[in-house]
């Protein structure tokens, strides 16, 4: 564990995969999770503030989050999780079929002692136009037992 | 999906809602395919998705995405919301987030914990947006069956403003 974290250099950017987001996912969530007329339909969302059909901002923290978990899991560290986001501004609604990625750094955990290590994250979030739509700064917990059981991991 | 019916959550103006008003807006009990089929669409973990064998998956340390959470959050303000409207669609629009802070997933939600949500108006900031919205700030928490909070954040959202007490921009 500790050899992969060093491996995180303080301040240097990493950048996610991109995602598409479809207009039947934004659909599928909204009805699911966040059933508001912006996330649902056409004309009420062009006549609201948003100004067309957008995401839920939760569907946006989920993606991204998933984006960016998967990009820590490339550099070797196993599963992670949020533990806290002192904050988080969701800056621009995401349309139909734009395509997110996030850019972020990570503050290594000074205490790498298992089970668990918890790693300040800042991150920002852009569109395919280069827009920012999000940002945040989070503090995420790595368990050290998650990522290699299947079978015994019960804690 | 063609929405037949589009129903308008009929918030009150920015000037009517009272900080300190507390409500216990919901309750939610989650269960192993629902958080299993959170994770697999919408989760980070991917060993923990439905696939996975049930014999697999007995002994293993299931908990709740983080975002698992607060989609019920917002599932059941959405619902209560709802449940406070008179089927007035005048065309006023409760608020959109703007930002979120001090979240934190104090504790593990797993298959079967009830959780009870709640939210106090905690702040309003006067300030006028666009010349229609102003911010209301919320304390939001969720509570286990063992009194446990298990999450925690604020969040700031737009409430429109009584146009009636708004100068001509």
């Amino acid at each position: 564990m500790a050899s992969h974290w060093q491996s995180f250099k303080t301040g240097q950017i990493y950048t996610t995969e991109r995602h598409c987001v479809a207009r039947a996912d934004i659909l599928a969530f909204a009805e699911e999770f966040d059933p508001q007329p912006y996330h649902l339909d056409e004309s009420a969302a062009q006549a609201s503030i948003f100004g067309g059909l957008c995401a839920s901002g939760w569907q946006i923290c989920a993606l991204t989050t998933r984006l960016l978990i998967a990009r820590i899991k490339r550099e070797g560290i196993p599963a992670a999780r949020w533990l806290t986001l002192s904050s988080l501004h969701w800056n621009q609604p995401v349309f139909v079929d734009d395509t997110l990625h996030l850019q972020f750094i990570i503050a290594p955990p000074a205490d790498v002692s298992p089970p668990s290590l918890i790693a300040a994250c800042d991150f920002t979030g852009y569109n395919q136009d280069g827009i920012k739509i999000m940002r945040g700064s989070g503090q995420l917990i790595i368990d050290t037992h998650a990522s290699t059981h299947l079978g015994d991991a019960d804690d | 999906m063609q929405m037949t019916e589009v129903q308008y959550v009929r918030s009150r103006w920015f000037e009517d809602i009272p900080v300190g008003e507390f409500h216990v807006f919901g309750t939610h009990t989650f269960s192993e395919r629902d958080i299993l089929d959170f994770s697999s669409r919408y989760g980070s973990d991917h060993s923990q998705s439905a696939d996975i064998p049930r014999t697999a998956r007995i002994h293993r340390n299931i908990i709740a995405s983080e975002w698992h959470v607060v989609a019920i959050w917002m599932r059941l303000m959405v619902a209560y919301m709802n449940r406070l409207t008179t089927h007035i669609n005048d065309g006023r629009r409760n608020g959109a987030g703007v930002c979120i802070a001090n979240l934190g997933w104090l504790e593990p939600v797993r298959p079967g914990h009830t959780l009870t949500y709640t939210y106090e108006i905690t702040a309003k900031k006067p300030k006028l947006i666009r010349n229609k919205w102003s911010i209301i700030r919320s304390h939001n928490e969720a509570i286990n069956q063992y009194g446990e909070c298990v999450l925690t954040f604020d969040v700031d959202i737009l409430a429109e403003r009584n146009p009636a007490g708004l100068s001509p921009p």
